[in-house]
């Protein structure tokens, strides 16, 4: 069984700071491996260790950040890692990134499973994954929260508002799993070393033949909502909170 | 302009049909068939109903592309859930078109379309200009319900058989109020210590005639409720919401910032969620929920 993680360097929304103006400071902002993508390169391995599966990783970019993650990557244990170069790839809208995919796919592959975050912690779109599937014409599980594989099929149980679905599924196909999926494992100081020795292939964007086309960002500045923001402290005075959560629940309801 | 929706609540449709008249365009639908159909002929200018079959992304988008290609829209549209991201991804990407999601506000002025979409959690708000043709992800309650009658046709689509890909479903334990319908509704956070005191946040939501819910944490980590309140859950814009012992994390915001009154009750005078509130009430919720309750009690 051949793996294939995609992997997303993201701002780390937690992180962010602000202009006095609203506009965030991208510069400055940092930036790390999305947590539903760790919990990906994760699953890639535990199917690895399981099935002696070969488990491939790429990003898509051109800073010291996306070589940090591919080496996180590989101090969990992945095998294989790409950069793909891309200047201001965080830019690059997701039907170019999933034709990025898709070749690199047909360059290296080919895969029995493309296993990747079902949402970036940045944008939180969830569509890279059906992108993908499109692109490569393959079905795709969504969402995922357990997978299982008995060397036929995956079984893939996904939890959604209305219901939990469960879907059986032969190779080749597209996960994208949730942040419950699994706990990552912690690299070891022994694996840590040992990524940092790893070699990491690089292939030009005018290598896989695709034209990037660029999302068309007029602005980008806080949301803010005004809010009343009246507080009652009730470690002050508990009598006066609780009547007046009691009265404003009774006028407006 | 030719707009197409994907979707399975009225909600929903009345809010493309404002939407619609925005643009100033006819609103076409794939809705499954069932009760919400009969209600989608009266929103929709024309309604393509197919057999109601599980929920499986790579069926279901192949059936909202083939209405597609009969249309052939300038605009397609699915709301911003789960379901509807993944469908929309799968539909953009075989129509090699773009997609957009999160978005809460659409302008058009015959060239371009721009859109707004709120990123990195909901903390920022991005305006995007977009080549038509091109497909968004509505947040629900961003635009409001239009309620305007009309006398939709219909077509009946071909009958799905049998489903491609193995699937089963498992209904979720019963919350009593759809989320999306309540105008109030009252949710439980991490400062809950177990399970069983959830009966409060129940009883509340009863009281004051809502529904109710959790964060993330509390459904796929702890397993105390089947359903959650956040982005990758339910999306809410209630008259009221009341977060309890809810900490303010931006994956669930998002999911209830449209709400027209937010009001939170937590612990920790410095979590995020105060920066947030209509009203905030500082204290520890295992004091104040029993004393709330017994007063609205009293009152009935």
């Amino acid at each position: 069984m051949k793996i294939l993680t995609p992997i997303k360097l993201t701002v780390d929304i937690s992180q962010l700071k602000y202009e006095s103006s609203g506009e965030p400071l991208m510069d400055i902002a940092p930036r790390k491996m999305g947590d539903s993508d760790k919990c990906a390169v994760e699953e890639a391995v535990r199917l690895k260790e399981k099935y002696n599966a070969h488990t491939v990783a790429v990003t898509i970019g051109s800073t010291s950040d996306h070589e940090r993650i591919i080496r996180d990557a590989y101090a969990m244990g992945i095998d294989e890692g790409y950069i793909v170069e891309v200047n201001e790839s965080e830019n690059l809208n997701a039907i170019t990134v999933g034709e990025i995919v898709k070749s690199m796919v047909e360059m290296t592959g080919p895969y029995d499973v493309v296993i990747l975050g079902a949402g970036s912690l940045d944008t939180h779109s969830y569509t890279l994954g059906p992108i993908i599937a499109a692109k490569m014409n393959i079905p795709i599980i969504a969402g995922v929260d357990s997978l299982n594989y008995n060397e036929q099929y995956f079984e893939a149980r996904c939890v959604m508002e209305e219901g939990t679905y469960l879907y059986r599924l032969k190779p080749p196909l597209v996960v994208t799993v949730t942040t419950e999926v699994n706990q990552p494992r912690i690299p070891t100081l022994k694996t840590i070393l040992k990524s940092k020795k790893m070699e990491i292939k690089r292939l030009k964007i005018e290598d896989l033949k695709v034209k990037p086309e660029k999302i068309d960002l007029v602005n980008l500045t806080k949301y803010v909502i005004q809010r009343k923001n009246i507080i009652w402290d009730a470690s002050k005075d508990l009598e006066k909170a609780t009547e007046s959560l009691f009265k404003l629940l009774v006028s407006e309801v | 302009m030719k707009i197409l929706l994907y979707g399975e609540t009225v909600e929903w449709f009345k809010q493309a049909r404002q939407i619609a008249e925005i643009l100033n365009g006819e609103l076409y639908g794939v809705v499954p068939s069932g009760e919400l159909s009969g209600e989608a002929v009266k929103i929709l200018d024309r309604t393509y109903i197919f057999n109601r079959i599980l929920y499986e992304p790579n069926t279901y988008h192949k059936i909202i592309q083939e209405v597609s290609e009969k249309i052939k829209p300038d605009l397609t549209l699915f709301p911003s859930t789960i379901k509807g991201r993944t469908l929309a991804g799968l539909y953009a990407g075989y129509r090699n078109e773009p997609v957009i999601t999160d978005v809460v506000d659409i302008r058009y002025d015959g060239g371009e379309l721009e859109v707004r979409r709120l990123v990195y959690g909901g903390a920022c708000i991005a305006s995007i200009r977009s080549k038509l043709p091109t497909t968004l992800c509505i947040l629900l309650g961003a635009f409001k319900q239009l309620e305007k009658q009309v006398n939709g046709e219909v077509e009946y689509l071909k009958t799905i058989k049998e489903q491609p890909i193995q699937t089963e479903f498992k209904s979720s334990e019963h919350v009593g109020m759809p989320l999306e319908r309540a105008e109030i509704v009252v949710a439980a956070g991490r400062g809950f210590r177990k399970k069983e005191d959830l009966e409060m946040v129940k009883q509340l939501s009863s009281l004051l005639n809502g529904a109710w819910s959790v964060t993330r944490p509390l459904a796929a980590d702890y397993r105390w409720a089947d359903t959650w309140i956040g982005i990758s859950g339910a999306m809410i814009n209630s008259r009221i919401y009341l977060a309890i012992g809810i900490s303010g994390q931006p994956l669930h915001m998002i999911a209830v910032r449209n709400s027209k009154t937010i009001i939170a009750i937590n612990n920790d005078p410095n979590a995020p969620i105060f920066n947030e509130v209509d009203y905030g009430i500082i204290g520890d919720l295992y004091i104040i929920l029993p004393r709330l309750l017994e007063r609205l009690r009293k009152k009935q």
